[in-house]
């Protein structure tokens, strides 16, 4: 059943990629006749989905009723995400529970009942996408989601600095940034080099691991917060409104605006500011950013180092007539908290 | 009717019609007569001219120094990179290979600073330009390098072809083609544009030409294991996994320890797991890292293709042996008595000899010998083992290692 769905996945994500004008009723409509025709399972009640104006929709999958797609799902400890973005095609993933749904109240929450926190591995369904593709969490209406297919090899990954010889780890910690002149070359992000595994390295350090868990569960923490200045619609006309101007009315233009709110909460709230910043530089690209987690990050970047310029000299670590860029592992965490909750 | 040609690590060319089994082996004069025929059948290419052979690639010192990289043997190679480049400051795939190496050092900054200096000191250089071109992150920077070395010297290949990568990052492949083309204007054996166009062919399921291209470039540089990894990649593409095989014995060969080759040779053994293909790919993993210590890649490596053929092989049995052979102390005891639990291990070796554990004691002997031999096997040891396949219920086991190595104490008298 489970291979039935991915081939279905893949079909209309090729079919829709062509053309965008199945919607995520129908996508859910397959779905139902799949689970029907190859289970004998019935899902005769309505599918609980969410939507946002010129973003796109999303099936609620906080909601597991019996006779309903994740009510089936929900008897092999499975949950399914399925959702569209306004001009692409549909969406979905299927995991395996490891942990949760667990009711949490993260620091600063602003009302009474929590949010949702679900940790999954096995991903038995994936799409190829950005957006519910290899990501390593999502958050959707109140329930956020880990994925530890993608995060514990992403883990894994920048694990490694462990094992850097000395002399890679001086060049990564004590290297001498490239001069700059002015404020644009200060502020420049056209050359990273290795400020990416510096920041990794300088998280590793200060934690004695990398705390990559806390950063996506605060990344997508940061989702739910920020949701809170949109949702419900009724009440939050007028910064709706501006979302979707600053976002270029696009919904990846919109869905960067929130990318780049999350990372910020991240960069304020993780163990590791480091390791969140370190991200942000990870995502730069050598050409325009594609996608909204790149387009958001590299915005967010933008403004870290604009804040961080303004404040230059009283971080006496930092070299004034050097790239800031290069030099942000010599902030300390409390310097980076700091700098973010000034953006 | 196109023929079907192909090089293999003798430099003896076979030629085969589509369907037919008879192949004819060309070698030197003729094969290249074949090839320049074949040449003349593909389209947009006006690479095969063979009178220009590739140049700074193959001289026999920068051959010398990738063989060497190739192996690991990356500070030998660094120091003769930096004999040539002194006797040669512009030897652009020499400088290529000595920023790969700086890179991994993670020198990002003093690499740029260096050869913003070169271009400084030769300001009408165009290998100087690519270089610092190929060192710059946005692909504006770096068609801007790449431009200005093309504006400098229109004859070399390196700025055309850094123009060609930079468009086939941006997506514009046809783009890619025509820098492709002028750098191979430029110089008709040059390596990695042959490599890039083989690659677009590849991806545009152009099969016999990427092939006729890769076949080229295989007599040119037989000894880059890109190459022969290229070649395994395309013959994996058209289900030839024979010759993908053959092609990844090349590239082990070559580099015995390269994560890709691997990578494709676990595949490719996955893929025919029950096939003649399936055993031969399996043992050339083996082979592929018995040539070297243990490292933790081959580990994982040896431990998946244990997964694959839980039947035949020997792997575990091999690995212990592997790292007594080459003295590694530190990694047989953490292999022997950390990685695997005990239990599994011998597990193992019974589904191997089924429940005839006489065969499994020479085995056991065979081990604590040579790990006395080595040094590092003492009496705690041997009785550590025996404790632990006591607990795993391997009693028989625990009883040969008490015997065997005369141990004393309670627990031993337990046994005795």
């Amino acid at each position: 059943m489970l291979a039935r769905l991915q081939v279905l996945v893949q079909e209309i994500q090729e079919q829709e990629s062509e053309d965008h004008e199945e919607s995520l009723a129908q996508f859910l409509a397959h779905v139902r006749g799949v689970i029907e025709q190859e289970t004998g399972y019935v899902c005769d009640q309505e599918e609980p989905t969410l939507g946002l104006p010129l973003v796109g929709s999303a099936l609620d999958a906080s909601k597991a009723r019996a006779g309903t797609i994740n009510g089936y799902f929900a008897r092999f400890n499975q949950i399914m995400f399925a959702g569209r973005l306004d001009g692409s095609a549909t969406q979905a993933l299927v995991f395996t529970t490891v942990s949760g749904p667990t009711q949490v109240k993260p620091l600063d929450w602003p009302v009474e009942q929590g949010c949702v926190e679900v940790i999954g591995a096995m991903v038995a369904v994936r799409s190829q996408d950005e957006t519910f593709g290899d990501n390593a969490g999502r958050a959707l209406f109140g329930t956020y989601f880990l994925d530890l297919d993608v995060l514990l090899p992403w883990s894994r990954r920048l694990e490694r600095v462990e094992n850097n010889s000395d002399v890679q780890n001086h060049n990564l910690l004590d290297s001498k940034p490239l001069s700059a002149t002015g404020f644009e070359e200060r502020q420049s992000l056209d050359f990273p080099g290795s400020t990416a595994t510096a920041l990794t390295k300088k998280a590793f350090d200060l934690h004695g691991e990398l705390p990559m868990l806390d950063l996506v569960r605060v990344h997508e923490q940061g989702h739910l917060f920020d949701s809170f200045n949109y949702l419900p619609l009724w009440q939050q006309v007028l910064p709706n409104l501006l979302l979707i101007l600053r976002g270029g009315f696009s919904s990846v233009g919109i869905m960067a605006e929130l990318e780049e709110a999350a990372a910020l909460h991240a960069l304020k709230q993780a163990q590791s500011p480091h390791l969140a910043l370190a991200e942000l530089v990870r995502s730069l690209t050598p050409g325009e950013p594609r996608g909204p987690h790149a387009q958001g990050y590299r915005n967010l970047l933008k403004r870290f180092l604009i804040r961080l310029d303004h404040r230059v000299s009283e971080f006496i670590q930092l070299e004034p007539d050097a790239v800031l860029l290069h030099q942000l592992h010599r902030l300390t965490e409390e310097q980076i908290r700091q700098v973010a909750r000034e953006i | 009717m196109w023929f079907e040609l192909t090089v293999d690590r003798k430099n003896i060319m076979l030629l085969s019609l589509p369907g037919k089994r008879k192949k004819c082996q060309a070698r030197g004069g003729l094969g290249l007569w074949v090839l320049l025929v074949l040449g003349s059948f593909l389209p947009s290419c006006s690479i095969y001219d063979l009178e220009h052979g590739p140049k700074e690639e193959v001289d026999p010192d920068f051959v010398e120094i990738t063989r060497l990289l190739q192996r690991g043997d990356s500070e030998e190679a660094e120091q003769r990179l930096q004999v040539l480049i002194r006797q040669r400051p512009l030897h652009v795939a020499a400088h290529r290979e000595m920023q790969k190496l700086r890179l991994a050092r993670f020198e990002n900054f003093d690499l740029i600073r260096d050869y913003r200096a070169l271009c400084t000191e030769l300001p009408d250089s165009a290998g100087a330009r690519y270089l610092l071109g190929r060192l710059l992150f946005k692909y504006d920077a770096q068609k801007r390098g790449f431009n200005r070395a093309v504006a400098l010297d229109p004859g070399d290949p390196w700025g055309h072809y850094g123009l060609a990568w930079v468009a086939a990052g941006q997506g514009e492949v046809d783009v890619s083609f025509s820098h492709i083309n002028y750098a191979l204007a430029a110089q008709p054996g040059h390596n990695w544009s042959r490599y890039l166009l083989t690659r677009h062919l590849m991806s545009q399921a152009r099969f016999v030409e990427a092939r006729g291209v890769l076949t080229l470039l295989l007599k040119d540089y037989p000894h880059l294991h890109v190459n022969w990894i290229l070649m395994a990649r395309l013959s994996q593409m058209e289900g030839k996994y024979a010759q993908e095989l053959d092609a990844l014995e090349g590239a082990l060969a070559i580099s015995p320890e390269n994560q890709e080759a691997r990578g494709l040779l676990l595949a490719l053994a996955k893929n025919q797991r029950d096939t003649a293909l399936g055993f031969l790919a399996r043992d050339l993993g083996k082979k592929s890292v018995k040539a070297k210590n243990l490292s933790e890649n081959d580990r994982a490596f040896l431990l998946e293709l244990e997964a694959i053929d839980a039947r035949h092989s020997h792997t575990l049995r091999d690995l212990a042996i592997m790292t007594l052979r080459h003295g590694k102390k530190g990694s047989q005891r953490t292999l022997l008595y950390g990685e695997f639990d005990p239990k599994d291990y011998f597990q193992h070796w019974r589904s191997l000899y089924g429940s005839h554990s006489h065969h499994l004691k020479p085995v056991l002997g065979k081990l604590g010998s040579d790990l006395e031999k080595a040094g590092s096997f003492q009496p705690r040891d041997a009785l550590h083992w025996a404790e632990r396949f006591a607990r795993a219920g391997l009693v028989d086991y625990a009883q040969y290692l008490v015997e065997h190595f005369d141990l004393e104490g309670p627990f031993a008298s337990r046994l005795h």
